[in-house]
């Protein structure tokens, strides 16, 4: 049942371990998948999130309804005090905090930025790896991603000597 | 509560969810997935406890200056780099980044990478390359996707040669691909819609002064070709509309005139011989315009007009700035022209304004300590 509350169109999340979650349908379109799920009148109060648990998809909300742009009549008040630039400040530093969790949890923050296309999610979820990948040697990425090295010593001399300008 | 439609997860009858997973481009994914399955060596996953393909999508956002890295991870990540999924994946959602390779002439040649550089908004070079002919003269070089291509050419010991090497940017890679049908240095060439097109050069043999051969990628071979049409004079080609511009040299007057080249139908027509005056300026093609650099008196940006038949100038550029000779490329609609010791000056086409005859640019100086010439610019974007 659409809920309407001051104006505002309701979604109902469901996560498959059966908790409801109600979120304004802006913050729900945050999500291109629930987007053109709306869009295309697929959805009208309750949507099953499958393969995210509660503990994640309580996350992604929350995400979600830091990043929702605050426009229309809502937002209004929010954005006429701070500057465009300082919110984005504030963003970027509430993302940093928001990102300070487990191996884990990440990955199934990944998992869940990609099944509901949620570019933002994604390109913040991924950083870390991109960081790790940036910043350390090859052994250390090898050791902090848990990748198996799967080259013979014989085939690793090559392929190092052949990308050699990566580690100058 | 009333009625509440649920989306049953993954049902084929159910249309939102089959809308659901086409949104989520699941077919590339599936792909990847099932490719990787058939292959004993790339069980390993990606990255530990990610499925393949969302690891994908963690692992497409590492910028391409640590690409390199990436392949001396493991197998995996490195069959991962030149796969299908990876650029389709970086092309899709912007995260491709573009290279200008130019080959320089100095004692033998060498590769010079260049990187747009977005907080100086200049180029740096990210890496050298000696290419395994570099000991050659008169090597033509074209661009095909993500690989460069160097054809024929000839040294102290041999004369014209058959041999290409071949440089794949997405593994990093130098190859030998398959030989051209003629031995060929000097030679004109140019890259369209997946195939190169040679033709003449010197070192051919009597039987082949009219010839011109075709390598197609899809086949990753060449064939060769006779046009009874096509004088054998060309001097330089211009992929322009999926066509070739031919430029031509009469012998008997020294002239230029030029044809164009309809590789479809595999026919010739004659063109306006305005156009040939670019025989001797590099161009570059920037949205569907061809661009001309003239070198003659000064350095001068010209373009020209289908609808007018004629070369209208953009603009000056001071040749103390762009260090003749030349040669031009382009990542979108800026436009860079590499002179030696790799000066280079960007023109960026949206904002390029004249002042008193000369065109709005920034530059930056050499690049590299020798004045080597560049001989060839091409852009490959991964």
């Amino acid at each position: 049942m659409a809920t309407r509350e001051a104006g505002k169109k309701m979604i109902m999340l469901k996560s498959p371990d059966g908790m409801e979650f109600e979120v304004e349908e802006a913050v729900a379109m945050e999500s291109q998948t629930i987007r053109k799920m709306i869009e295309d009148d697929c959805a009208d109060t309750a949507i099953l999130i499958p393969n995210i648990n509660s503990k994640i998809l309580s996350r992604v909300i929350e995400y979600c309804n830091k990043h929702v742009p605050t426009t229309g009549a809502t937002g209004a008040a929010a954005s006429d005090t701070v500057a465009p630039a300082a919110l984005a400040e504030d963003l970027k530093i509430w993302d940093a905090e928001f990102i300070k969790v487990n191996r884990a949890t990440r990955f199934n923050l990944i998992q869940a930025a990609s099944y509901l296309n949620i570019k933002g999610l994604l390109d913040l979820t991924s950083q870390t790896t991109i960081d790790t990948i940036s910043d350390n040697s090859l052994e250390e990425i090898r050791s902090f991603l848990s990748t198996k090295n799967d080259y013979l010593p014989e085939e690793e001399q090559t392929i190092r000597r052949e990308n050699q300008w990566a580690f100058q | 509560m009333a009625s509440i439609r649920t989306a049953v997860p993954f049902s084929p009858a159910s249309f939102c969810v089959n809308r659901m997973n086409h949104h989520l481009e699941s077919s590339d994914y599936q792909k990847l997935f099932c490719r990787k399955m058939d292959s004993a060596e790339l069980q390993t996953p990606l990255l530990h406890g990610l499925p393949d393909e969302i690891a994908l999508l963690c692992l497409a956002r590492v910028p391409r200056q640590y690409h390199n890295a990436l392949r001396c991870v493991s197998r995996g990540w490195k069959a991962l780099l030149s796969s299908e999924e990876w650029h389709s994946y970086r092309k899709r959602n912007n995260l491709a980044e573009s290279w200008i390779y130019v080959i320089c002439r100095g004692t033998g040649f060498k590769c010079y990478v260049l990187v747009p550089d977005p907080t100086t908004r200049s180029l740096k070079v990210i890496q050298v390359m000696e290419p395994p002919c570099s000991g050659r003269e008169g090597v033509s070089i074209e661009t095909l996707d993500r690989r460069l291509f160097l054809m024929g050419g000839c040294s102290w010991l041999k004369d014209a040669n058959d041999e290409v090497y071949c440089y794949d940017a997405a593994s990093n890679h130098w190859s030998k691909a398959p030989p051209m049908p003629t031995a060929r240095c000097f030679f004109v060439s140019a890259a369209l819609n997946d195939k190169i097109y040679v033709t003449g050069g010197l070192g051919l043999t009597d039987k082949s002064p009219n010839s011109w051969d075709i390598y197609d990628k899809a086949t990753d071979s060449w064939f060769s070709h006779k046009n009874p049409m096509l004088t054998p004079d060309i001097v330089k080609f211009v992929a322009l509309d999926d066509e070739l511009v031919t430029i031509h040299k009469a012998s008997w007057n020294r002239m230029y005139f030029a044809g164009i080249y309809d590789p479809v139908d595999q026919s010739w027509r004659g063109k306006e011989n305005e156009i040939a005056l670019c025989w001797s300026g590099p161009t570059v093609v920037v949205d569907g315009m061809l661009y001309m650099l003239d070198q003659s008196l000064g350095t001068k940006l010209m373009v020209w007009l289908n609808e007018t038949k004629q070369w209208v100038m953009v603009g000056r550029l001071s040749d103390k700035l762009t260090r003749p000779p030349c040669e031009l490329v382009a990542i979108g609609r800026k436009i860079y022209v590499i002179g030696k010791g790799l000066s280079t000056v960007t023109i960026d086409m949206d904002m390029a304004a004249r002042v008193d005859g000369f065109l709005v640019s920034s530059s930056t100086g050499p690049l590299m300590e020798h004045d080597f010439s560049p001989e060839k610019c091409s852009v490959i974007t991964i």
